[in-house]
């Protein structure tokens, strides 16, 4: 029986929406325990968010992890080479947020696509990523950025202990700053130029193309801008607008290659999604395969202002000892079959607000 | 209608400086300067809300979203690391982070180093960078009492004239880095307010560099 007087939370209709869409494009859930050997983590601990890992010893003596990531277990799991596996997930994740140094239970939905990525493969995470933001909110931003990009001007020519402090300055938009870097390390002046532009850099992708064509200076740029190009059009035709273009969007260059994006939603003041390109971690794990995929932070739907109607419940039923308890069984199941949200108390509780009241008492 | 720009300003003199800058670059609020107990001034026809907050909490408003954009000192953001933008540098409110210590001080590598400090993030990198062994101790205050009282061997602290050092018999040895006031952003609220905040933010950073 559809009960249409239940209302959904936000959180609750936005997991089932995304459900809903990724199942449609043939996206297939994967479960992963909840427990993974800490190992995993100790490897790969510039993957994660978060460095901060909740750790037990089982039975037999062994450091386990409440997964505080699932894309590593997934990654861990998969065999490459054959074709292309597209796997969404929906779990509970366990680590610290922001600057609160507690841990925290995060509901974390997304999905992950393994094996021979492709472009289309690609756009197609990429109008998923917007059409799961758009799901709570036609109010969203998309932002995209490539490393192919960004980062192949800066190995060619900053030194590489300097790489971590430069990423660091341009994920600030910290364009003063980036500028008296780059005098000091001494690089040439349209190097410095293009760092300059894509560092203040935040306009509609394709606007935005125009802007960074004339900056390209190696082999590795131009094929950058070519995907960005193409992912441009195609998602055009998804008929997808909310797309921006930003390089304050990096992550660690040991992970991540091609695009990479986040989204955001008014009136949420956190990132809510966060994905991109990793072959670079299935080659670090000895797999032959490319990765991409994406993460939806579920718990930061939490600061959306709740616009529910006001009433907590339909109808409240109110009864006493003198009442048999068939009289009260019989009211709630007819209340419940008209398909209303009832609630049989003894006294009436001004915290609820009901939109009838039956009041049984005094009925002998 | 247009959205409003929140902006945590930092209460005290430097805050009152930088509100006149922002007032000298047309974001004007005339009821901020009226002696009274309100916490919150807004300007609707230029789009933005101000209110005084602690200045170092700042950058927590403006992390958290609650103010759009924001004026804290390097400083603060060096010792905090909020996830913000930094747009421009305001060039005021200059100053730098140092060591200080006796006159007569001598660091001796074979002890470790006690350091009393407010910012034991920034110490502890600066320490971490120069490979020595450090001890930290934190205060609140009063931070160039601790050498003199033997609780450290040497303070990090901010110095902009050096006076209340010299006057306290103690002098600064190394700048660890110079500080300023900087705007800074939310990351989220530059992305759905972008064409008010880069406007505001490019009008504040051409002022600052005449």
């Amino acid at each position: 029986m559809q009960n249409k007087n239940v209302k959904l939370s936000k959180f609750e209709s936005a997991l089932f929406d995304m459900r809903m869409l990724f199942e449609q494009y043939g996206y297939s859930q994967y479960k992963v325990s909840k427990f993974e050997s800490y190992d995993l983590y100790a490897k790969n601990k510039a993957f994660l968010v978060s460095d901060n890992v909740l750790t037990f010893t089982d039975t037999t003596g062994h450091l386990m992890a409440l997964k505080p990531d699932v894309t590593l277990s997934i990654v861990k799991n998969t065999v490459g080479g054959n074709g292309l596996q597209k796997l969404y997930y929906s779990e509970n994740v366990y680590r610290t947020r922001g600057g609160s140094q507690g841990f925290k239970e995060i509901m974390q939905t997304g999905l992950e696509c393994i094996g021979e990525v492709d472009l289309y493969s690609t756009a197609e995470v990429l109008m998923l990523a917007a059409k799961s933001l758009k799901a709570v909110s036609e109010d969203y931003i998309l932002d995209i950025s490539h490393m192919g990009f960004i980062s192949s001007l800066i190995s060619e020519n900053i030194p590489s202990e300097h790489t971590k402090e430069l990423l660091e300055l341009i994920s600030q938009k910290n364009v003063a700053q980036v500028e008296m870097f780059l005098t000091e390390t001494g690089v040439d002046a349209d190097i410095k130029n293009a760092l300059l532009t894509l560092t203040s850099l935040y306009m509609p992708l394709a606007d935005a193309l125009e802007k960074i064509k004339p900056l390209i200076l190696n082999d590795a740029m131009g094929e950058a801008y070519d995907e960005l190009k193409t992912l441009n059009s195609l998602m055009e035709r998804y008929n997808i607008k909310s797309l921006y273009l930003d390089f304050s969007v990096i992550n660690d260059m040991r992970y991540y290659n091609g695009i990479i994006f986040s989204g955001y939603i008014k009136g949420i003041s956190d990132k809510v999604l966060s994905g991109g390109r990793y072959d670079n971690l299935l080659k670090r794990m000895k797999k032959d395969a490319g990765a991409i995929g994406f993460a939806f932070y579920l718990d930061t739907l939490e600061q959306l202002v709740n616009t529910s109607s006001g009433f907590g419940i339909d109808t409240l039923i109110v009864y006493d000892e003198n009442v048999a308890p068939e009289v009260v069984v019989s009211a709630m199941e007819m209340a419940v079959s008209e398909g209303k949200t009832a609630k049989a108390v003894k006294k009436i509780d001004t915290d609820i607000k009901a939109k009838e009241i039956v009041d049984l008492r005094g009925e002998q | 209608m247009k959205d409003m720009i929140n902006v945590a300003l930092p209460k005290g003199r430097l805050g009152e400086k930088v509100y006149d800058i922002f007032e000298k670059c047309g974001y004007d609020c005339p009821s901020i300067k009226e002696k009274n107990r309100k916490l919150i001034f807004e300007n609707e026809e230029k789009g933005v809300r101000y209110f005084w907050v602690k200045p170092s909490d700042v950058a927590i408003y403006v992390e958290r979203g609650a103010a759009d954009i924001g004026v804290a000192g390097k400083d603060i953001l060096l010792e905090y690391s909020p996830d913000v933008y930094e747009l421009a540098d305001l060039k005021m409110g200059k100053c730098r982070m140092a060591v200080a210590g006796k006159n007569d001080f001598k660091d001796d590598r074979t002890r470790t180093l006690k350091v009393a400090t407010k910012f034991p993030n920034i110490a502890r990198s600066y320490y971490n960078s120069i490979s020595r062994e450090i001890d930290i101790i934190k205060l609140n205050g009063s931070i160039e009492i601790a050498p003199i009282l033997g609780l450290s061997d040497v303070i990090v602290d901010i110095v902009e004239t050096g006076k209340t050092l010299i006057e306290n018999d103690l002098k600064p040895f190394e700048t660890i880095v110079p500080i300023s006031a900087r705007l800074i952003s939310n990351k989220v609220s530059f992305k759905f307010k972008n064409a008010q905040i880069t406007e505001l933010a490019k009008k504040i950073a051409e002022y600052c560099t005449e």
